[in-house]
């Protein structure tokens, strides 16, 4: 038994030092893959986390409760926090709705006019400068990230002139885009003085519960209670949760759907290689979760407490190790069931007759003919190779989808200009797969490259020593590869189409012109296209005697 | 049959493998001369380096030292490109294991190098059909090498080595792959070739075709022994005696 494994190794060992650089793309390809599987388990449960610790550094508050409509009286409003239940509360604050405006942007604002003294329920937390006086503004921190504003800046709100006091994070509501307009802070006076007719001041109250798990049946008891009562606007601390969790969760899915393609790229690999790349992976996911996870300017908290745990390690380890069973297990299996024979003889088989196929290509250009009937030998090296095209090409699609949708949102902000870090969030978590997905393709693609130059290696000398030059073997080999990548690349705009819809159906939006997609599938073509090249010109670089030799 | 123009004109040609003390000399300082019209055998044992000369001679390998000519060319100064074409254009190449594209019919076979030559698909065709009808091989034109016999298959090769009508067909075992009838099919037709004034070095192990030249070389360790000169060639009573001659 001893004596078997210590044969396996060195087999294992062999073929790893006889072919550094597949062994250097495999650990890459699963390192990829492992990486973006650890990001999307990371990320799951992480959401919470930031919410909880700016809850509890601002005293949020478990229900906030606004008279929207301006259609309760102000002591109506403040008879709420005199309920049984309510342990303590701020407010009712007035807020009014003026309009922000710094250099050329000019948005909407919710500007809350708060006390000088802290408040016992929902106080910002102060993240730079200092809290409200007359004539001096606090912005919410993603709002101000947007606008790109700093302590110190001078803004006009309605056109009168105010200097931003600070910066600071609430767990009173959601953080921009998902509270919008943006929230700001300014003195109560300031906060009536800023109400125009159009939108007159409302007031807001925050209250904190004696037993926060009863906020979803206090709320529930004040939506279904008196008239005057369902009149009012109401949200709970768990409410505000789940939209500021939305960033992540959000990036969370798209993850999730890129890790399901990585695992469907990945079928050439072996075992030695798997466990070493997925311990590189795991390593990468890891560096790379928290600038994925990170929530958002509008909380405070970082997920730099989330750790790999063990279940982490384990789920990408089982990937890595399940992908390169399922992709062994085929050839393994044909390889067992060989004869000694069979094997020792080494012929390929022979191609088999196609008149059709014969007649179709009879007219091309001889490198072209070279090329498509070597193509039509292998019929599952060439699907594989169109399947990681059209991936690739699907992926293109979709980025390019997502950034109309994008500028679509940078348009609807009006002309403002303002980043939305929902938008930006989504682009970098797709523009991550993106470019994991375009490398494994890439990497794919040389491995297919590869194998089709090795297993062309024969046939290309033959057609060198009847005369071919070194340029017609390379446009026979890339003739091989053109087919099916052309064939992937026109599958993938369709499928990418699909792949957006089904990943973002409340991002809708007409398709992008016909010619980007076209550019987008000529490009992956191209690419890939180019990185079979070096492996047809490195073969078309020898002499052909001596591969006919060693072959003979 | 020979003329005085020498078809190629080899000095000093020397190829090794390896380097310091694990260095083979494949070929050592050979010297050769081919007329046009010419016939020559070279003959040796297993590794002594005939395959790798013949190669060299057909630019399909470098070599290490020395001096090559072909038709007034100096082979070993060609880039790779001219090269190629030298290939394509002067030199017919038969080889022992055939070397035919498994994946194009008989006829795309030999068709091959007159297209890479840039001749028109009819014309290349018509040649192609002409020459498989010459070997015998009319009715298999559109059959895949695999559906070919061993002798059938070195038949279409020939014809590929002569599709681009060259100056000098190198033959590297044209019969070592093949049974008795397929090698006297093989016989006679390279002693019809021999016979049309076509330029062959042959390197073979088999003395039938070693009667059929007009001059055997011995080759032992990469370099030439011993030449005989033979009288009468294939048409003396060698060739008789081995049936290659038809009586």
């Amino acid at each position: 038994m001893i004596g078997r494994l210590i044969l396996l190794w060195r087999l294992a060992a062999r073929d790893l030092r006889r072919r550094p650089v597949e062994a250097a793309l495999v650990v890459l390809v699963m390192g990829s893959a492992t990486a973006a599987l650890t990001l999307a388990v990371v990320l799951h449960g992480v959401a919470a986390h930031p919410y909880e610790v700016t809850r509890a550094a601002t005293a949020g508050p478990d229900i906030v409760v606004s008279d929207l409509f301006d259609r309760v009286p102000l002591t109506a409003l403040s008879a709420v926090a005199e309920r049984p239940g309510v342990e303590a509360h701020s407010g009712p604050f007035p807020i009014a709705s003026p309009t922000l405006r710094v250099g050329g942007t000019s948005v909407p604002v919710t500007a809350e006019g708060r006390d000088t003294a802290a408040a016992a329920v929902d106080q910002p937390k102060l993240i730079e400068g200092s809290w409200v006086s007359p004539g001096r503004v606090v912005i919410e921190r993603s709002f101000a990230d947007a606008l790109r504003l700093r302590a110190g800046a001078t803004v006009t709100l309605n056109g009168q002139p105010f200097r931003v006091a600070g910066i600071a994070v609430t767990a009173a509501s959601p953080a921009f885009p998902m509270s919008s307009p943006g929230q700001i802070w300014v003195t109560r006076a300031d906060a009536r003085r800023l109400g125009a007719p159009a939108s007159p001041v409302f007031y807001t109250l925050d209250l904190r519960l004696s037993d926060p798990s009863t906020a979803t049946a206090f709320a529930a008891g004040l939506a279904s209670g008196a008239p005057i009562d369902r009149q009012l606007s109401i949200m709970t601390a768990h409410d505000i949760q789940v939209q500021d969790a939305t960033l992540i969760t959000n990036a969370q899915q798209d993850l999730y759907i890129g890790a399901t393609l990585l695992a469907g790229v990945l079928l050439a690999q072996n075992l030695l290689l798997a466990v070493i790349a997925a311990t590189l992976g795991l390593a990468a996911g890891a560096a790379a979760a928290p600038a994925l996870t990170n929530p958002g300017a509008g909380l405070i908290g970082a997920p730099g407490s989330v750790s790999i745990g063990a279940m982490t390690m384990l789920a990408s380890l089982s990937l890595a190790v399940a992908v390169v069973l399922l992709a062994s297990f085929v050839p393994a299996r044909r390889a067992a069931r060989s004869t000694t024979i069979q094997s020792l003889r080494d012929s390929a088989r022979p191609p088999r007759r196609m008149p059709r196929l014969v007649a179709l290509t009879a007219g091309l250009p001889a490198p072209l003919l070279v090329g498509v009937r070597l193509a039509a030998r292998r019929p599952r090296r060439a699907i594989l190779a169109a399947i990681s095209v059209a991936i690739t090409a699907a992926t293109v699609v979709a980025l390019l989808m997502f950034h109309q949708y994008a500028d679509a949102v940078r348009q609807g902000l009006g002309s403002s200009g303002i980043a939305d870090p929902q938008t930006d969030r989504d682009s970098q978590v797709l523009l991550v797969i993106t470019v994991m997905l375009s490398v494994l393709a890439a990497i794919n693609m040389t491995f297919i490259a590869l194998a089709a130059a090795i297993d062309s290696r024969r046939p290309l000398a033959m057609i060198r020593a009847v005369g071919a030059t070194a340029g017609q073997a390379t446009s026979a080999l890339i003739s091989a590869q053109i087919v099916p990548t052309v064939i992937g690349a026109a599958a993938g705009v369709p499928l990418g189409i699909g792949l957006y819809a089904a990943a973002g159906s409340s991002h809708s939006l007409p398709l992008p012109a016909a010619w980007k997609l076209m550019a987008a599938a000529a490009l992956v073509v191209l690419v890939t296209a180019g990185v079979a090249v070096i492996p047809a010109r490195r073969d078309a670089g020898r002499p052909p005697g001596s591969i006919l030799q060693a072959e003979t | 049959m020979t003329s005085t123009a020498p078809v190629l004109h080899a000095t000093g040609l020397t190829k090794t493998f390896g380097s310091g003390s694990a260095i083979v000399r494949a070929v050592e300082n050979v010297d050769l001369e081919v007329r046009a019209g010419e016939s020559v055998a070279v003959m040796g044992p297993s590794g002594c380096g005939k395959s790798t000369l013949l190669q060299i001679l057909g630019g399909i390998d470098r070599m290490t030292a020395g001096e090559l000519w072909l038709n007034g060319r100096h082979v070993d100064k060609l880039a790779e490109r001219a090269l190629a074409r030298l290939r394509r254009d002067e030199i017919g190449f038969v080889f022992q294991g055939f070397h035919l594209m498994d994946e194009l019919t008989a006829q795309e076979n030999v068709e091959l190098p007159a297209l890479l030559a840039g001749s028109s698909p009819g014309e290349a065709r018509r040649r192609a059909r002409q020459l498989l009808n010459r070997v015998g091989l009319a009715d298999r034109v559109d059959h895949l090498p695999s559906a070919l016999s061993g002798g059938q298959r070195q038949r279409v090769a020939i014809a590929r080595a002569l599709v681009n009508e060259p100056t000098l067909v190198l033959a590297d075992e044209p019969t070592g792959n093949l049974d008795s009838a397929a090698t006297a099919d093989v016989l006679r037709l390279l002693e019809d070739l021999r016979c049309s004034g076509l330029t062959m070095v042959i390197v073979t192990h088999d003395e039938r075709i070693a009667a059929t030249a007009d001059r055997l070389i011995s080759m032992r360790d990469g370099a030439f022994v011993d030449e005989t000169r033979m009288s009468g060639g294939a048409r003396g009573e060698l060739g008789r005696l081995f049936g290659v001659v038809r009586e």
